[in-house]
């Protein structure tokens, strides 16, 4: 059983102008320890739906539709807001892009972490005050002690990020979600966080939903990735083959428009025309369509299903095979006897 | 040739409310040739955007002086020499008034010019967003009609319409979606070349950098540690600060070397003594005498490229092992 499965999620805003659809048909497995990453650019309901999953979605204007999301096995759309929050203070850890929104600014750190451990592990105030400094410590920071007492804007952008990281992790979560956890920082500090992220995961095994813009990122540390686009994944597999073979269209022309260290520069980057669509105005066919370079009359009219290519040419043993999954009518046939060759 | 811009011993220091001096750019001396463009890279507080607003004499200089072919250049300058120097940054809605129609944005610099008809300015405001992109008739919408991408190529347009010679660009790319930030880069270069502009170009993606500038400089808290063509910069970084920062951007298809750095940077309100860098350096035990710590070592020029470090001007080994990274596999 995976420690999550989400199936079917569809999500929508009740707007001014009537209701949009943020979300749909919105389905990942993850394992306990593993990493799976959600890509997409801003609109592409990354963001929407990892906060569905958590619940942490304010409704109205939200309203997830259908969907469920098992968390080991149990499907928290259904739970109760006590339970839920139980689920949310022990077992989902969550960290925002920007920490400053996600810290109490009249509170101290040390009083933050602690709240945790005295609400939900029912600890008593001096071992919550010990524990505390320890996972300031086990996040880098210097002097763990005296950082308890400091207040959030007394910490650089750096530091206030590894003590969200601290508090998510405090009481050893199964599962993180993570929602561009370093975009706001520099590239060492990112680079140091993702290492202390990887030693968290080798020691405790918690899994890690890591939900960014950033592909090149996300090739070096995620095992498998969700390409979305418009709401919906258009095509996921193992990250490795997703970026050696991009089958959809849209992953291919993102991957060949990041800029590089080392790619020619005798030639103009590579471009997608045009900008992501408009959801409140969401086209009849494959939402891409319009920006695709392969896209045929048919692409306009039906919006393709996700389905499985091939299984995955590379299964480790006793890993489970995810097969390599892909939304597009033009190339279901052709890239599907590419990939397989 | 003689130098478009050219920037000697800029500093600017503010006053903390502590009361302490914040050196917040200390000593930076560069020149740009007409045409050329020169890329800014550092981490947030390496003082990277307060050097480029202290040429656009946004900021007033402590100390220093900016020079535009030859003469002195600031906010005590003509309108008619600020003209030659235009800004974008890296949020256009700020920089498009909200309520009046992007094209009015476009030659507002024109009209506070006072040269012209209303007429001709209309006629160069389309031409410079014809020149974006951009299809003229988008004059007439509102900055939030129009998506980040379109809004950036307007901003880019408000900058031409007066026929700059410089234009400093202060992380234009950085609030764009992936595959509207590729559209944007190549658009700078092609700007660039066809009307003969020189860029001084602030960013902290140094991707992006290497797309559009064929100079790099890198700062440090305040101070430029290395400067090298970007043949040079790129392939074998010299400074063990940009051989970090080169490893630890992410690459498609190369390991990330995780934590590159030990340390976080010091705050710009107490920076370290002797190099800067020092406590964060990987590399510090192998200058003797603790001099790393205790003497600020000299920016050293040798031909087109320069290097602050005291593992010796020219005697620090080109580090591609850092460039290629380490120690990560897929979890």
């Amino acid at each position: 059983m995976s420690l999550l499965e989400v199936r079917n999620l569809r999500v929508s805003f009740a707007t001014p102008h009537g209701s949009v659809q943020a979300v749909e048909n919105f389905g990942v497995s993850i394992d306990a320890g593993e990493t799976v990453a959600l890509v997409g650019e801003s609109g592409s309901g990354k963001s929407v739906s990892a906060l569905a999953i958590a619940r942490l979605l304010p409704t109205p204007p939200s309203r997830i539709e259908t969907g469920e999301v098992l968390f080991e096995g149990r499907d928290l759309l259904a739970l109760g807001e006590r339970e839920l929050r139980r689920v949310r203070g022990k077992e989902l850890g969550l960290v925002f892009q920007d920490p400053t929104s996600s810290l109490h600014p009249l509170m101290t750190i040390g009083e933050q972490l602690e709240e945790a451990l005295l609400v939900h592990e029912r600890m008593p105030r001096a071992s919550a005050r010990q524990r505390a400094e320890w996972a300031l410590a086990e996040v880098g920071i210097a002097d763990p002690r005296a950082r308890l007492s400091a207040f959030p804007h007394q910490l650089s952008g750096g530091m206030r990020q590894r003590a969200l990281i601290a508090m998510a992790l405090l009481t050893r979560p199964k599962l993180l979600i993570a929602d561009e956890p370093t975009t706001a920082l520099d590239v060492t500090i990112q680079a140091s966080l993702f290492a202390l992220l990887r030693k968290v995961q080798r020691e405790h095994g918690t899994a890690l939903l890591l939900i960014t813009h950033d592909l090149a990122l996300v090739s070096t540390f995620a095992r498998r990735t969700l390409v979305m686009y418009a709401g919906a994944v258009v095509e996921s597999g193992l990250t490795s083959e997703l970026v050696a073979r991009p089958a959809h269209p849209y992953t291919r022309a993102l991957l060949r428009s990041v800029p590089s260290l080392s790619t020619s520069l005798d030639h103009a980057l590579p471009v997608i025309p045009g900008a992501p669509p408009d959801p409140s105005h969401p086209a009849l066919g494959c939402a891409f369509a319009p920006r695709c370079e392969f896209a045929l009359s048919a692409c306009h009219q039906r919006r393709p299903a996700l389905v499985a290519l091939s299984t995955s040419a590379s299964g480790e043993a006793g890993v489970r095979v995810h097969s390599r999954r892909v939304a597009c009518t033009e190339s279901e046939r052709t890239l599907a006897a590419e990939v397989n060759s | 040739m003689s130098a478009l811009l050219t920037v000697e011993n800029l500093c600017v220091r503010f006053a903390s409310r502590e009361g302490r001096t914040v050196h917040a750019v200390e000593g930076v001396s560069f020149s740009i040739p007409s045409g050329g463009a020169l890329g800014l890279v550092g981490e947030s507080g390496s003082g990277k955007s307060t050097t480029a607003r202290a040429i656009a004499g946004l900021q007033a200089p402590s100390e220093g002086r900016v020079l535009l072919d030859g003469e002195p250049f600031g906010r005590q300058s003509a309108r008619s020499a600020r003209a030659r120097v235009q800004l974008v940054f890296q949020d256009a809605q700020g920089s498009l008034d909200p309520r009046r129609p992007v094209g009015w944005s476009v030659e507002e610099p024109l009209a506070l010019q006072g040269s012209g008809t209303a007429k001709s300015h209309r006629a160069r405001a389309f031409a410079a967003l014809d020149a974006c992109g951009l299809d003229p008739r988008l004059s007439l919408r509102y900055p939030h009609e129009l998506s980040g991408g379109q809004r950036q190529r307007v901003a880019i347009a408000r900058a031409l319409v007066s026929e700059p010679q410089l234009v400093i660009l202060d992380e234009p790319t950085s609030a764009l979606d992936v595959s509207v930030r590729a559209q944007i880069v190549n658009l700078l270069c092609d700007l660039r070349q066809r009307f003969g502009l020189a860029y001084l170009f602030v960013s902290h993606d140094l991707a992006v950098v290497r797309r559009v500038c064929e100079d790099v400089a890198v700062m440090y808290l305040g101070r430029i540690v290395e400067r090298a063509p970007r043949s040079e910069l790129f392939a074998s970084p010299r400074h063990p600060y940009t051989q970090a920062l080169l490893a630890a951007v992410p690459e498609i298809g190369r390991d990330l070397a995780l934590a590159p750095l030990a340390l976080d940077p010091a705050s710009p309100l107490a920076p370290p003594s002797g190099c800067a860098f020092h406590p964060r350096c990987p590399r510090r035990s192998e200058v003797p005498a603790q001099r790393c710590s205790l003497e600020l070592p000299l920016l050293q020029t040798h031909g087109d490229a320069a290097l602050s470090c005291h593992l010796a001007a020219g005697s620090v080994p080109p580090a591609r092992s850092a460039a290629q990274g380490s120690g990560a596999s897929r979890g």
